[in-house]
């Protein structure tokens, strides 16, 4: 075995140039993880962001047009003496939906949206209404009409998982709401667990063409003072620039208009071009007022009856122009 | 000392152009230039007001006539892109401008007029 | 023999980057996604930056930004709370640290003022408000031209009225001129502390992530001890050829141009000052506050002649002590109008400061014999006198200023 050969150590030191390619490697390593971890994920993230609004926003929007006159009747069987029993299911589940284009809010809904399902009956039926609580706090259904006291959603909380089966019969005829009484109740309205609740009179109104418009607002920022949005049936603008409501010319028109707007103290409606009958929470049929501007407080409906004269397009708005342009704008699209 | 120095410095260029190159957008106008006709009438663009959408670097002539049948003033413009309002066009009249699609982004096109008249233009890279 | 080798110039700039390649590597871990695995999950803590806002024809800029730690996007704005039609590019989404410009078509209406909101997809507001719209400045001959004359008004022009001062200097009694320079330091530390004061209000509206406070401090310690050295190359070297006498800083010629760069470095903020707040809308540039800046800045001029009394100058090396000193208030105008940026305005006010307080101690140490403690030197009642009517003086003159 030979033995290695040992370099001959001098006196002098001689210092090796540094050699680069050490440290050149290092830099392209540091350099090659620094990229890695903030490139190429602008791409992504603008991708994932909008596939995930486009469903939204197509929900929201169908669910604001269909809300327009989608009437639930309910499971409708005889009872032996004769009335009418109508069930009605109900859920409580927090969803995450979109008020306005590209603005998401975490709300809790009836039935998954807001506002829930328009629940329809005639005076003196037996309403049953099966009210499960999917959401993850106390929830509960409070009706405005003429009931028991235990069947008036304020004492009764229904906890998460339960189910409450709310029965009484449909009085008084006219526009009424229902609504989730949990303390807080301005979060729990604010968050968007509302609905319509319409009992008809015996004798049914003369035959018109019906909507259902449900004026609210979103308090995006949950600041507990004020909305951003202002809408009619859960997304600004709606009715402005997706779907401009058709209307035949002359062919009556009827509105049950609900204001369950928190944190503004009034809301309204205006039609352009028409004036219209007013029934206020549609408890009388002999209207109270003609007019083209109609004013209400969170819990007040009412009845509006009129029809367009002229063709074209004319615009509906809260005449707090304010709220108007926030959202609640709309357009009529009059046609012979 | 001297080299070490000079090898830290190299490093941090060297890293800094890395994370620079790692966001940059390749962008250069392509193209024939593409023909959008739209008309205006009373209140909408094409009826619709649609969502148009283009490709980065597109060069595009859109051509915007007010719709003769129009009852009012018209004019056009899109907002970011560098079409400014010009003068209102006459029922008839119509108004020719061409523009190089930007590498992204979302542009408003409206009637200078009437708000509401108007939709979007999109951007989608390739 | 034994020649303990050491280490190579490579394993040295290795051991110095281990470290650093496994900080990297971590950090690209955690940003790609580690974070989420190890169950830190982010608050969603969400911040915009409305940066800059500029007034064009017949539309309203937003330049933004995400300062959050996460995504976010851009829904809606609202102008005086209104939803408003706009265009964004490069896009909606916004990842970490990413801007975005906003045009908004908008018919504004000069010296209103105007709430913008950027609403964002979890519909948080994110609000800037102009106090008074004006259009935003473009760079035109007619404009540059409009900026330089107020530089050169409220820069130049005071500075070398108060140069005028120096006759006065040299006939008053010696014992006097002890008096006028504490005076000269009363109205610099008047100007420093004020200086600071305006850095820290632009504070709130700077991107928390740039650590603004730390770019003021990094102005402020900057321009202090890079004068300092500078102070050291000038005094090493001197104006008239000589080295100066050990012990002082530096003395004549020299120290008087260290203290003109250190007013003109201040003016340079102020100029941006004057310029950003014009653009900005924040103030309406009445003739007032030109005839207050005019005085505030008269003094400065004052404060350049201290180490010149008992020296003979040219009216040519005063007139070019005079524009080093005032000159770069156009510059700081030109900026602050066109190229208006929060971040940089920091740093520019906080080197003002700090080469005013740079300034105050030159001076400060001047006024102590040899060896005597400069605290005790400033003790001495001729002094103190003159510190707070410096101040004071100042202070009256920047009621003028107020606003």
């Amino acid at each position: 075995m030979r033995p290695s050969v040992r370099r001959p150590v001098t006196a002098r030191a001689v210092e090796r140039p540094a050699s680069a390619v050490p440290a050149a490697l290092g830099a392209l390593l540091v350099a090659a993880l620094i990229a890695a971890g903030c490139g190429g994920s602008r791409e992504d993230a603008a991708a994932r962001g909008a596939a995930a609004g486009d469903s939204l926003a197509v929900h929201a929007r169908d669910h604001a047009i269909r809300a327009l006159t989608t009437f639930d009747t309910g499971k409708v069987t005889r009872l032996p003496d004769g009335r009418t029993l109508r069930e009605y299911w109900v859920d409580a589940e927090h969803a995450e939906i979109e008020v306005a284009p590209g603005v998401r809010f975490p709300a809790w809904t009836y039935n998954g949206a807001v506002p829930g399902p328009t629940l329809r009956c005639t005076e003196g039926d037996s309403v049953i209404v099966r009210f499960t609580n999917r959401g993850s706090m106390p929830h509960s259904m409070h009706f405005h009409g003429i009931h028991a006291a235990k069947m008036d959603g304020v004492f009764e909380q229904v906890s998460p998982g339960e189910t409450f089966v709310y029965s009484f019969n449909a009085e008084p005829f006219g526009l009424h709401i229902y609504h989730c009484h949990t303390m807080p109740v301005k979060m729990h309205i604010a968050r968007g667990l509302y609905g319509v609740f319409l009992v008809d009179p015996k004798k049914p109104r003369p035959k018109a063409r019906e909507m259902v418009m449900v004026m609210n607002g979103f308090d995006t920022d949950f600041n507990g003072e004020d909305n951003e949005f202002y809408t009619v049936n859960g997304y600004a603008n709606v009715f402005f620039r997706d779907y401009p409501i058709p209307v035949k010319r002359n062919e009556l028109q009827r509105v049950y208009l609900i204001n369950i707007t928190e944190f503004d103290l009034l809301n309204s409606m205006h039609t352009h071009a028409t004036f219209f009958d007013v029934y206020p929470t549609g408890t009388s049929l002999t209207p109270s007022e003609y007019t083209d501007v109609v004013t209400m407080g969170q819990g007040e409906r009412a009845i509006l009856e009129f029809t367009y004269k002229h063709t074209g397009r004319f615009l509906f708005h809260a005449h707090q122009s304010e709220f108007a342009e926030l959202g609640w704008l709309g357009q009529f699209e009059v046609k012979p | 000392m001297k080299r070490i120095f000079l090898s830290l410095v190299l490093i941090l260029v060297l890293a800094g152009a890395a994370w620079a190159l790692a966001g940059r957008d390749k962008f250069a106008p392509s193209g024939p230039v593409r023909t959008v006709a739209m008309s205006m009438s009373d209140y909408t663009f094409n009826g619709t007001n649609p969502t148009l959408d283009f490709k980065p670097g597109e060069r595009v002539k859109f051509v915007v006539t007010n719709d003769e049948n129009s009852r009012v003033l018209h004019n056009f413009r899109i907002v970011g892109m560098d079409v400014p309002c010009e003068r209102e066009l006459l029922p008839g009249e119509k108004r020719e401008v061409t523009v190089t699609i930007p590498p992204s982004g979302e542009f408003a096109y409206t009637c200078c007029t009437h708000p509401g008249m108007g939709g979007k233009l999109v951007v989608s890279p390739k | 023999m034994s020649t303990a080798k050491g280490p190579s110039a490579a394993q040295v700039v290795l051991a110095g980057l281990l470290p650093l390649v496994l900080i990297g590597a971590m950090t690209a871990w955690f940003l790609a996604g580690g974070a989420e695995r190890l169950g830190l999950v982010q608050p969603p803590i969400e911040k915009l930056a409305i940066e800059r806002v500029v007034f064009r024809t017949q539309e309203i800029v937003l330049h933004v930004r995400n300062e959050g730690p996460g995504p976010m996007s851009v829904a809606q704005v609202f102008v005086n709370d209104a939803i408003w039609d706009f265009s964004i590019t490069p896009g909606r989404e916004l990842d970490r640290l990413k801007g975005a410009t906003i045009s908004i078509p908008f018919d504004w209406i000069e010296a209103e003022p105007y709430l913008l909101t950027v609403v964002s997809g979890t519909g948080i507001r994110h609000t800037r408000e102009v106090e008074i719209a004006t259009a935003t400045p473009v760079v035109s001959v007619k404009t540059l031209g409009v900026f330089g004359l107020l530089g050169v008004y409220v820069g130049v022009i005071p500075v070398l009225l108060g140069l005028l001062w120096l006759p006065f200097l040299r006939s008053i009694p010696r014992v006097w001129l002890d008096f006028w320079l504490s005076f000269t330091m009363g109205l610099l530390v008047f100007l420093g502390i004020d200086t600071v004061s305006e850095s820290l209000e632009i504070l709130e509206r700077v991107p928390e992530f740039l650590n603004g406070l730390m770019l003021i401090a990094l102005g402020t310690l900057g321009a202090f001890f890079g004068l300092v050295g500078l102070g050291r190359v000038l005094s090493a070297k001197g104006a008239d050829g000589n080295r100066a006498a050990a012990g002082s800083a530096a003395s004549g010629m020299g120290l008087a141009l260290l203290i003109a760069i250190g007013i003109g470095l201040h003016n340079l903020g102020e100029g941006l000052a004057i310029g950003a707040a014009y653009t900005l809308g924040e103030v309406a540039l009445g003739s007032f506050l030109i005839v207050g800046f005019t005085l505030h800045n008269t003094t400065e001029g004052l404060a350049i002649l201290s180490p010149l009394i008992e020296r003979k100058t040219s009216v040519r090396d005063l007139v070019l002590l005079g524009i080093v000193g005032g000159a770069p208030t156009i510059l700081g105008t030109w900026t602050g109008a066109f190229t208006y940026s929060d971040p940089l305005s920091l740093l520019f006010l906080g080197l003002g400061a700090g080469a005013i307080f740079q300034v105050v101690w030159v001076l400060a140490r001047g006024r102590a014999t040899k060896g005597e403690p400069v605290v005790e030197a400033l003790a001495r009642p001729l002094n103190v006198a003159g510190l707070l009517a410096g101040f004071l003086v100042m202070y009256a003159t920047s009621l003028l200023v107020a606003g």
